[in-house]
């Protein structure tokens, strides 16, 4: 089911319905009510992944006892039994084809010739984020940070709870299930902003990010037709495109959970303001890069082990993360560029230089330094974007060419409005609304009724069917 | 949550009204003729004039469907006036005979005149919102507006140009006759080079498994249907400068395969005959004098065959 659907606004009125008014005294019923939610919600897909699901959980519940146990040994051997499960689910569904494949041609090329069995199976939505859910307990469990949970219905809706069931915010165990496990009442402000996050996510996944797609794509697909400058237009736009319909998710999801009376984990924050890449992924998917931060980055050493290490521990990360997002080079590719990105500020120590203002946060416009750092780190990320969009390496790398030899072969074509200029229709509404929520994003409530009705009717006019959600496909 | 409640209430009741508001107005400027159910201006624009003349729609004996190889080449109230059936041409563009599978006119005994070419063989990109059903109600439709509101008015600016400012001189005429035919003019026609020298075959870049798709497709329509549905499935010729012997044999194979799989589908081959330039409007659409020589064609194999309507 997705959020942008007619489907979802109905089973969102009835599980709202039933939450609050028939379920609100008894807290297990509540939390039972969700958790069949969820697998409802998950079902509309595949009924069959939710067996996956299922099991998925039960393990990771019954590791967290073993993980949590006085003794060492047994506690290391739970502990990587969840690593292999984890890894071994992911594996199988996520990466299984890829490495068949690049073993075969890496065979190939050396003369020995196989034909591996592929297992082709369709991808279970959501299976990145919900296993990363069931590992953040069980390493919060064995660093001591929680003691296993009783409850397994609890555990359940923390790894299942539908709203960040399919992309996320990934959520960490101390966070959410202290919140599943309280009593919670209903608090007006809690749901309006709710609400307005909603209708906020859905402005920018509908409006913005569905319309981008349609110039984008339309680009992207006939890339060798295109100017360069139409094909810069349309990085641009993809840039936003992702932006829009990622935040966008996220906006929902977070307005979703307040509406039950949950708070979720943040997981943008303005990242086309940041002023160098290290900002930019302090506020880009906030969620993973603090679990790769916490679970990866830490534990490999740091920048504890001087600074070797820690270039090291970079790559790691930027690389996993990129692998993370698709069994595929390019997002490889597109994590090691980022890696490249950071290098020069962790080695000038310059990489903890924005970590908590927000740019001109004492003024309503940047200066002209300010300006510049945004802007080349857009030019930056954007670059990068474009090893992400086009899933095949060799289209990408063409994909830029033509960018630089077209350029050269005809510069006079930057006179003329390219193909493509659409997308700052929709790009420059979100900058600038972007830029008068930056401080705080509870601003929403400044809106006002006109343009949250405004925000409707345009959500109304700009929606259409089937129109998925990128990061589902993690 | 009282307080919670009205406030969600009294937005959603604003945003009823405003939206009501626009559905209304759009509709009212909406061509008469125009019936949204799918994501075609001229399936559109057809269901429309079956809305008109539903009565018509429902007594007709005979009925021609498909895409513009039957809209087009296709002369409706000339089979009606010499079959002595009430005839309706249900074809648009881009349609096929797949796209027919919930028709509501399966049900009763019919003849479906088919009219096809190579230009058919590639894929649909033709929606359907709720079947092929011309019995949709108002409410259907105020249903696909609701649900598509911008599809709907960027369709009713392209049927407002259709009907209000094509003449039969151009290709995107699309004004139906009494039948829900839309003949071609013969003379003066504004002709596009481009589509009068474009090979559909290779266009289509077809291969075997084109054949195989659109024999399924048809088995798809077909095979569910009651069996005294009659089809007459004809394939028009196309201008003689793209006839060769292979495309020829293709034909021959695709009559093997409706025997084999479509019983019910009688298979008129007109690509052989030779019709000269002057009765096309392009590659394989004709004009009014086309149309009029392949339509008695169609209708001399309806009386040789004895084919009951």
């Amino acid at each position: 089911m997705l959020f942008n659907s007619y489907e979802f606004i109905i089973f969102l009125l009835i599980v709202f319905n039933l939450y609050w008014f028939v379920f609100n005294r008894n807290l297990k019923q509540q939390n039972l009510l969700i958790l069949l939610s969820s697998y409802f919600f998950y079902g509309w897909w595949s009924w069959k992944f939710l067996i996956l699901l299922a099991a998925s959980t039960l393990l990771d519940y019954l590791y967290g006892f073993g993980v949590a146990s006085e003794n060492r040994r047994k506690s290391k051997f739970f502990l990587w039994l969840s690593v292999i499960n984890n890894l071994g689910i992911l594996g199988i569904f996520k990466y299984y084809d890829f490495f068949a494949t690049q073993f075969q041609h890496g065979f190939d090329s050396i003369g020995i010739h196989f034909t591996p069995a592929l297992l082709h199976i369709a991808l279970p939505v959501g299976i990145s984020f919900y296993t990363f859910h069931g590992m953040s307990y069980v390493f919060d469990i064995h660093r001591g940070v929680r003691k296993p949970v009783k409850s397994f219905f609890e555990y359940a809706v923390f790894v299942c709870f539908f709203p960040l069931l399919v992309a996320g915010p990934i959520e960490r165990a101390n966070h959410l299930l202290p919140q599943v496990q309280k009593k919670r009442n209903f608090n007006y402000q809690q749901a309006l902003e709710g609400c307005r996050l909603i209708l906020w996510g859905m402005f920018k996944k509908v409006v913005i990010a569905d319309s981008l797609s349609t110039i984008v794509d339309g680009i992207v697909n006939q890339s060798p037709a295109h100017s360069a400058f139409s094909l810069i237009m349309a990085a641009i736009g993809f840039s936003f495109q992702i932006y829009g319909d990622f935040s966008g998710y996220t906006d929902i999801a977070l307005g979703t959970a307040k509406l039950f009376g949950f708070e979720l984990l943040s997981n943008f924050r303005f990242p086309y303001f940041s002023r160098d890449i290290a900002e930019f992924w302090r506020r880009w998917h906030i969620s993973l890069s603090s679990w790769f931060r916490d679970y990866l980055y830490i534990p490999l050493g740091g920048s504890k082990n001087g600074k070797l290490t820690a270039i090291r521990n970079t790559f790691i990360i930027f690389l996993v993360s990129g692998f993370w997002h698709g069994a595929n080079w390019n997002f490889i590719v597109w994590g090691g560029i980022h890696a490249c990105g950071f290098l020069p500020l962790l080695l000038l120590n310059r990489n903890r230089k924005h970590v908590h203002e927000v740019v001109a946060a004492d003024r309503k416009l940047p200066n002209l330094h300010e300006l510049w750092q945004m802007l080349t780190t857009f030019v930056f990320v954007t670059f990068a974007w474009i090893f992400f969009r086009i899933h095949s390496l060799s289209d990408a790398l063409a994909y830029i060419k033509r960018i630089f030899t077209d350029t050269i072969a005809n510069p006079r074509q930057y006179l003329h409005v390219p193909d493509g200029v659409k997308v700052f229709y929709f790009i420059i509404p979100l900058i600038i609304l972007d830029w008068y929520f930056r401080r705080d994003e509870r601003n929403l409530r400044k809106l006002g009724w006109i343009i949250n009705i405004l925000l409707g009717v345009l959500i109304w006019v700009f929606f259409k069917k089937e129109s998925s959600f990128i990061y589902f496909q993690f | 949550m009282k307080k919670f409640l009205l406030k969600a209430a009294l937005y959603f009741l604003i945003l009823t009204v405003l939206i009501g508001g626009a559905i209304f107005v759009a509709k009212s400027r909406s061509p008469k003729d125009l019936f949204f159910i799918s994501n075609s201006v001229t399936l559109n624009l057809k269901a429309g004039f079956v809305k008109r003349n539903f009565d018509k729609f429902k007594n007709s004996r005979i009925y021609v469907v498909g895409s513009s190889m039957s809209l087009n080449n296709v002369d409706a109230v000339m089979m009606q006036d010499s079959l002595q059936a009430p005839t309706m041409n249900l074809a648009s563009w881009g349609l096929r005979l797949s796209n027919f599978k919930d028709a509501a006119f399966w049900r009763e005994n019919k003849l479906l005149v088919y009219n096809t070419q190579y230009a058919d063989f590639k894929p649909s990109d033709i929606e359907l919102k709720d079947g092929y059903r011309f019995d949709v109600t108002r409410t259907a439709e105020l249903i696909n507006i609701f649900t598509d509101f911008r599809n709907y008015l960027s369709d009713q600016n392209f049927a407002r140009r259709l009907v209000y400012h094509t003449t039969s001189r151009e290709y995107d005429y699309c004004t139906f006759d009494a039948c829900g035919s839309a003949l071609l003019n013969d003379s003066g026609f504004i002709r596009k080079p481009q589509r009068w020298e474009l090979d559909e075959f290779k266009n289509v870049q077809f291969d075997t498994s084109m054949l195989t798709k659109f024999v399924a497709d048809i088995k798809t329509a077909v095979g569910p249907q009651p069996n005294n549905v009659k089809i007459l499935l004809a394939f028009s010729p196309g201008r003689r400068v793209f006839y060769s012997e292979e495309r020829s044999k293709i034909l021959v194979k695709l009559a093997d395969m409706l025997r084999q799989s479509c019983p019910n589908v009688i298979f008129l081959n007109a690509y052989d005959d030779n019709y000269p330039d002057e009765l096309f409007v392009d590659n394989c659409h004709m004009n009014r004098k086309g149309a009029a020589r392949f339509t008695r064609q169609i209708i001399d194999t309806i009386r040789a065959r004895k084919i009951a309507y």
